[in-house]
């Protein structure tokens, strides 16, 4: 029998937190999805550089601007979804860690995996030009691999269909809107994580290509992380309030 | 088990949940202390929503329900005196049982080596020490159910709430697990066991409430329930001579309503009652006093199943 009671034991809630990350990080790692996200990224990788000779810079707007996002959407709305459709949330949520850090932690552990992914693509094709792009693809595919995760974690918990949404989002809002010059432009994740990596809009992309400049590198930090965290906190809030009817 | 707690350990004040425009509770007002209680009502009258508001899933509409004294929705540490095994077959199906128990034990907040000991504690204490490490989607339906009730009881808690935990067991399997939720009940925790298989909870506990339509109809010991229901006529079936003139003798008498006489039954005289105790006292005196002797006496109406079926019948 134990003398604590229901009280929780110290330090019980970072413990729990990291847990409970680790856990699903490594189930996720397990997944076929997984594998086959990574053998994806490999093969384009490899296959686009030195089969079909595309440059690196070519190479970084496909996989930081294109890949990165796709698997955060991939990853990051299922965070919650798949407790639910699997049945599975009524484990974490009746216990005292916490609706909160229960989805924060979900939320973490589907997207490190797609940082696995994206952290050595955009080494490996940076180390194409130099060390300093390297760091700088490398560090623009980890925060965009977060910001989007967040993003799309908040999102796969308010639609429906966040997987169609999430691809007409990319289409259209950031792949459309993300090349607009001023305001507007700035609103989408894309034209910050363009920042961080040095990759503006080319003339192929939009013929107003020569008008658009990319926010400072310091800027598209702020909004990314900014970004990240606000829906990070959204979602959790969400989660806390709202009530799951796993089953009637 | 932990520290007992001081006072109600599950209340429900004026609890009304809505699905929709289905009213799954209505005003309910339900207080449980320690023992086993048996949820009891048909499919779709409230008993699994009632759980879940008592997990913290769910919010009511109106009124509030508390665990251990606190709001289980808005102060998720006192889900660490609750263990869950809920109704859905669910589980990480890539896991071992052993594993998957493991893994919620520690969400309590217990230090690996612990939730480690406490783990096979409870897969052996639900018999499932052998099969343990299989994966869960090859176990079969009742090792599941054995697997989800362990994780309910591994971290210890004083609240063990179990959503038709019997489903999918064997007979053999049935009566352990009967026998170890009386084993936690009496360990002084409190238990709540929905079901509708009624002899199954009769064999755990005394202590019954009944919901229908989403409203309790009944709650407290089921011999107590008895005598409250007062309006609810009871059969007797006498095995005694001359009926005719014993059912006579006892129409006569204030506690009986009406008398029988079954022709060619091994019981040949039924009587209707309300007041079963004294019925049970006072006909084989009456009998006695006549010469005769009662040589059988039941009342197919006392048990749970007859109850239940008279609650539910009432609107």
């Amino acid at each position: 029998m134990s003398s604590t009671g229901y009280q929780l034991p110290a330090g019980y809630l970072p413990r729990a937190v990291a847990f409970w990350t680790g856990f699903h990080f490594k189930r996720n790692l397990r997944k076929r999805a997984f594998k086959l996200w990574a053998v994806a990224f490999v093969l384009t990788i490899l296959g686009l550089r030195y089969g079909a000779g595309v440059s690196p810079e070519q190479l970084a707007r496909l996989v930081v601007l294109g890949a990165v996002p796709l698997a955060a959407l991939f990853f990051g709305a299922g965070s919650l979804r798949e407790e639910i459709e699997d049945q599975t949330l009524t484990y974490a949520f009746t216990r005292p860690v916490g609706r909160i850090w229960t989805y924060v932690a979900r939320v973490l552990a589907n997207g490190l995996p797609v940082a696995l992914l994206a952290v050595p693509a955009g080494l490996f094709i940076g180390f194409g030009i130099g060390e300093a792009t390297a760091l700088r693809y490398g560090f623009a595919a980890l925060l965009g691999a977060v910001a989007y995760g967040s993003f799309f974690a908040l999102v796969g918990q308010i639609v429906k269909w966040p997987a169609w949404f999430g691809l007409a989002w990319l289409i259209f809002w950031e792949g459309g809107v993300g090349t607009v010059p001023g305001f507007f432009g700035r609103l989408t994740l894309m034209s910050h994580v363009r920042g961080i990596a040095q990759l503006p809009v080319e003339s192929s992309e939009a013929p107003w290509s020569g008008l658009w400049q990319a926010p400072s590198f310091i800027v598209a930090f702020l909004a990314l992380a900014g970004v990240t965290a606000a829906t990070l906190w959204i979602g959790a809030i969400r989660a806390r309030k709202r009530e799951f009817v796993v089953t009637r | 088990m932990s520290a007992p707690h001081k006072g109600p350990m599950l209340e429900a004040h004026g609890v009304s949940k809505m699905y929709g425009q289905v009213r799954a509770l209505n005003e309910i007002d339900l207080v449980i202390g320690p023992g086993v209680t048996g949820l009891l009502g048909p499919n779709g009258s409230g008993k699994s929503t009632l759980l879940k508001l008592f997990a913290g899933q769910l919010l009511p509409d109106t009124g509030h329900v508390k665990l251990l004294g606190a709001d289980p929705f808005h102060e998720p540490r006192v889900l660490r005196g609750l263990g869950l095994c809920p109704e859905q077959d669910k589980f990480y199906e890539d896991m071992s049982g052993h594993d998957f128990v493991g893994a919620l034990t520690r969400l309590h907040g217990l230090p690996k080596d612990e939730a480690e000991q406490k783990t096979y504690a409870a897969m052996k204490r639900v018999g499932m020490e052998r099969y343990g490490f299989k994966k869960m989607r090859e176990m079969s339906r009742g090792m599941r159910q054995r697997t989800k009730i362990a994780q309910a009881i591994a971290h210890d808690p004083p609240v063990v709430l179990l959503d038709e935990p019997l489903t999918g067991a064997d007979p053999v399997a049935r009566a352990d697990l009967i026998a170890l939720i009386r084993s936690l009940g009496e360990e002084g925790r409190c238990v709540v066991v929905s079901s509708h298989v009624l002899h199954e909870v009769e064999a755990m506990t005394h202590d019954v409430v009944f919901i229908r339509y989403g409203r309790l109809r009944a709650h407290g010991d089921i011999l107590r329930l008895r005598t409250l229901l007062d309006d609810r006529p009871y059969r007797i079936l006498l095995d005694v001579d001359r009926p005719r003139a014993v059912a006579a003798r006892l129409m006569g008498l204030p506690f009986v309503q009406a008398a029988q006489v079954l022709e060619g039954d091994a019981h040949p005289l039924e009587i209707t009652t309300t007041d079963l105790d004294t019925a049970g006292r006072e006909i084989p005196q009456v009998v006695s006093e006549m010469g005769g002797v009662v040589r059988g006496f039941t009342s197919p109406d006392a048990d749970l199943e007859s109850l239940y079926r008279y609650l539910i019948s009432r609107r």
